[in-house]
């Protein structure tokens, strides 16, 4: 009898705990400092917390760690080298894909995202993620860019505003034109209050990429991601640097050593006619508009008069550690983030482009959406979406490649001749690319 | 007995007489005491300077597994020779040398020399050289790329003031480098002058009286009296300094990332980026141990010729 009793407490013993472990599983998502602001913006509008939802819905407790844009590349590195179970979902840059595969930084995950299923993302995010006919990571958010412009220097300078159709875009040669305009009708002779031109992410190869591309040149890589020689230093990669040099130091419309995040505050200030920038830029202009320190316009992305329009796109995407120890919960927690609900929301409340289309649905059905400056979405965004975004390179090279050109580009503003940058350049790049070949 | 109950030079005599004298435990008896420094010295230091020489020695491959490594003997070594980049950086880490060094030196000795009397005047410039210790080399690095930016910085400002056009300082590759050396200097010459200053009260009054009444001048006396007295100062001065520029990393990051043109790409920055942007670590090591060997063969120079001069 004593023995039956021993046996029957072992079994609840082990029945009860089992049972807090799978009540109690947990998993670590790292991602970007951003998502906390992100967080509170979708609870404010959506009244729920998206973590507090999936962890009711599934028992899964997830623990939010998140970092510095530059710091989160670094403590991706660090962990995934240590081949560390630390975390078990991360955020992913998703041009990055390759690299993070071929050093095994990611689990394939096809299954989440099955052919039939990738006609509800735009085509350009679901090709980024990925790598050798397997899928890498979940596409998640994704990004657009418009050309803002300041409607005040606009008039003063007496030049019409660029329009809204994306029909109607204007090409790299009338911005050129307008921003000399503008700066020789409002400067005072021999000093540059006011600039005609300056882009969001200066020098790097997300914003600049669009100009070699626009006039035909390709993206600087070879088809299969392994080669820069030929690529990167071509014709029209030498002619759209010719131009960001001329740009620069020829028409001298782009007041140089501005960094990245700096540029806002230059266009905030009034300081610059034309200001080439992310679709996420929309929130603080329309602060500082509602303020009365600037009146802005949106118009689409320019293009090269001898090209075709091409504009930047792709965001973070969402990878499973292949360390982790909890791959199904993992799963489960990106699922929900990418389902067409969360996604919708996700819209709805952070305002941050996502790479599922179901955000085109909200832009039609939301009145907001109608009027100054959200009507930029369904006039410009959609349509670039669709039509015009295309991806960066998708190479194990991207970490070298990206940072290597971005150099290239800061060299070529800062007067450098650009045949010789882009030469130089690929020679580096190609010896980079030897371990990977 | 307990060292708080000891009472006089008796009992202190009394303590020693019972520390062991036998021979044995009179040579151990030093190194126990050195252990816990020479062990941190070992775990931290040696350690990870073996670690790097061994890893420098491996490659990485990559296949659908992900990383493997396999051991290449010296073909890192030989790809470095063969790295136009790795050339120029060694080149652009000696020229930042060649000048860093001898600029903060001389100034942080003459500044120590201006301000050692103890009067008032001296008293506040000790104060305010000391400044720039309390901010560090990161918030000092940012202040000064904003101060020296080409389109809205303050000193652009100025040389428009002056009628003279703003210079491009950071995005110039003839300036920026110099600009890395301002910033260094800006912090490492009030450093090393506190080592001038305490070397400098280390000499002895009577000497300079003595030189005083004999009729010698200040220069004489400099030359003559504090110079060679200081040479043991400014020789951990000068190896000191010269291992911190080599490894100088702060300035170049905050301000110029390694451009424009490559113009400040040093050893010490390659080798972060390979690391660190290019998730390359057998390259960053493989740098590290390459710069080691030569701050080594630098140092080694400077000690021998500054103790040569010394006999």
């Amino acid at each position: 009898m004593k023995r039956i009793l021993l046996l029957t407490t072992i079994v609840c013993m082990f029945l009860i705990f089992t049972g807090i472990v799978l009540a109690a599983e947990e998993i670590t998502f790292i991602a970007g400092s951003w998502m906390d602001t992100n967080a509170k913006d979708f609870k404010e509008i959506n009244g729920y917390d998206y973590i507090d939802r999936f962890e009711e819905e599934t028992g899964i407790k997830v623990n939010v760690t998140t970092y510095p844009f530059e710091q989160l590349f670094q403590v991706i590195e660090v962990g995934m080298k240590a081949k560390s179970s630390q975390c078990d979902v991360l955020e992913v840059d998703s041009p990055l894909t390759a690299s993070y595969a071929v050093r095994g930084y990611l689990d394939p995950i096809d299954d989440l995202l099955p052919p039939e299923e990738q006609g509800k993302f735009f085509p350009a995010t679901v090709e980024i993620a990925k790598w050798n006919g397997k899928v890498y990571n979940m596409p998640f958010e994704n990004s657009t860019q418009f050309m803002y412009y300041n409607k005040d220097l606009f008039e003063k300078a007496g030049i019409p505003f660029p329009s809204m159709d994306v029909n109607q875009r204007w090409t790299w040669e009338k911005v050129v034109e307008t921003a000399q305009k503008i700066q020789k009708n409002i400067n005072k002779e021999g000093e540059t209050k006011i600039w005609g031109l300056l882009f969001d992410q200066v020098n790097r190869p997300y914003q600049m990429l669009v100009l070699p591309q626009s006039l035909g040149a390709g993206s600087g890589v070879s088809p299969d991601g392994l080669h820069v020689e030929g690529y990167l230093n071509n014709e029209g990669w030498i002619k759209a640097m010719t131009w960001w040099y001329n740009v620069n130091n020829t028409w001298k419309i782009l007041p140089k050593g501005v960094g990245t995040s700096e540029t806002i505050g230059m266009f905030a200030a009034g300081n610059i006619a034309m200001y080439v920038g992310g679709s996420w830029n929309i929130a603080f202009l329309e602060k500082t508009r509602e303020e009365g320190r600037l009146n802005y316009g949106i118009a689409p992305h320019p293009y090269f008069k001898d090209g075709k329009p091409v504009t930047p796109t792709n965001s973070w995407h969402l990878g499973i550690n292949p360390y982790s120890e909890h791959k199904e919960a993992a799963r489960k927690f990106i699922k929900y983030l990418t389902s067409d609900k969360f996604m919708a929301d996700w819209f709805k409340g952070v305002k941050q482009l996502t790479a599922n289309r179901v955000m085109n649905e909200v832009i039609v059905n939301s009145p907001e959406y109608k009027k100054f400056p959200l009507n930029a979405y369904e006039k410009i965004t959609t349509y670039e979406l669709a039509k015009t975004a295309t991806p960066r390179p998708t190479t194990p090279l991207w970490l070298e490649w990206e940072d290597s050109v971005g150099k290239a580009f800061s060299d070529v503003q800062n007067g450098s001749d650009p045949k010789t940058v882009l030469n130089n350049y690929s020679s580096i790049l190609e010896r980079m690319a030897k371990k990977y070949q | 007995m307990k060292l708080n109950n000891l009472r006089g030079y008796k009992d202190v005599v009394g303590a020693v007489k019972h520390v062991p004298t036998t021979s044995i435990s009179r040579k151990i008896i030093p190194y126990l005491f050195l252990l816990p420094s020479l062990s941190g010295l070992i775990l931290f230091r040696f350690y990870p300077i073996i670690l790097n020489f061994y890893g420098s020695l491996y490659r990485t491959s990559y296949s659908s597994q992900g990383e493997t490594s396999i051991f290449a003997g010296l073909s890192n070594y030989i790809d470095l020779y063969y790295d136009s980049v790795f050339w120029n950086s060694l080149k652009v880490t000696f020229i930042l040398n060649l000048f860093i060094n001898p600029i903060q030196i001389t100034i942080a000795l003459i500044v120590a020399l201006l301000i050692k009397e103890n009067t008032l005047f001296n008293r506040i410039s000790r104060t305010l050289f000391l400044i720039p210790l309390g901010i560090s080399i990161a918030i000092s690095s940012s202040i000064w790329k904003i101060l020296l930016n080409q389109t809205y910085g303050l000193i652009s400002g100025i040389l428009e003031f002056l009628s003279i056009p703003p210079q491009p300082f950071l995005t110039s590759s003839n300036q920026a480098i110099w600009c890395i050396v301002l910033v260094a200097s800006w912090c490492g010459i009030s450093y090393w002058m506190i080592f001038f200053l305490v070397g400098l009260q280390e000499i002895p009054n009577e000497l300079y009286e003595s030189a005083k009444i004999d009729g010698s001048n200040n220069w004489n006396t400099f030359w003559k009296i504090t110079l060679p007295l200081l040479k043991r100062t400014i020789l951990f001065v000068t190896v000191a300094d010269t291992s911190a520029n080599f490894l100088l990393f702060v300035p170049t990051y905050m301000l110029t990332k390694g451009g424009p043109n490559m113009s400040t790409d040093t050893l010490m920055y390659e080798a972060y980026s390979s690391a660190f942007i290019y998730s390359d670590f057998r390259r960053a090591l493989t740098i590290s141990s390459v710069l080691l060997i030569i701050l080594l063969i630098v140092i080694f120079f400077e000690f021998k010729m500054l103790s040569k001069e010394d006999q």
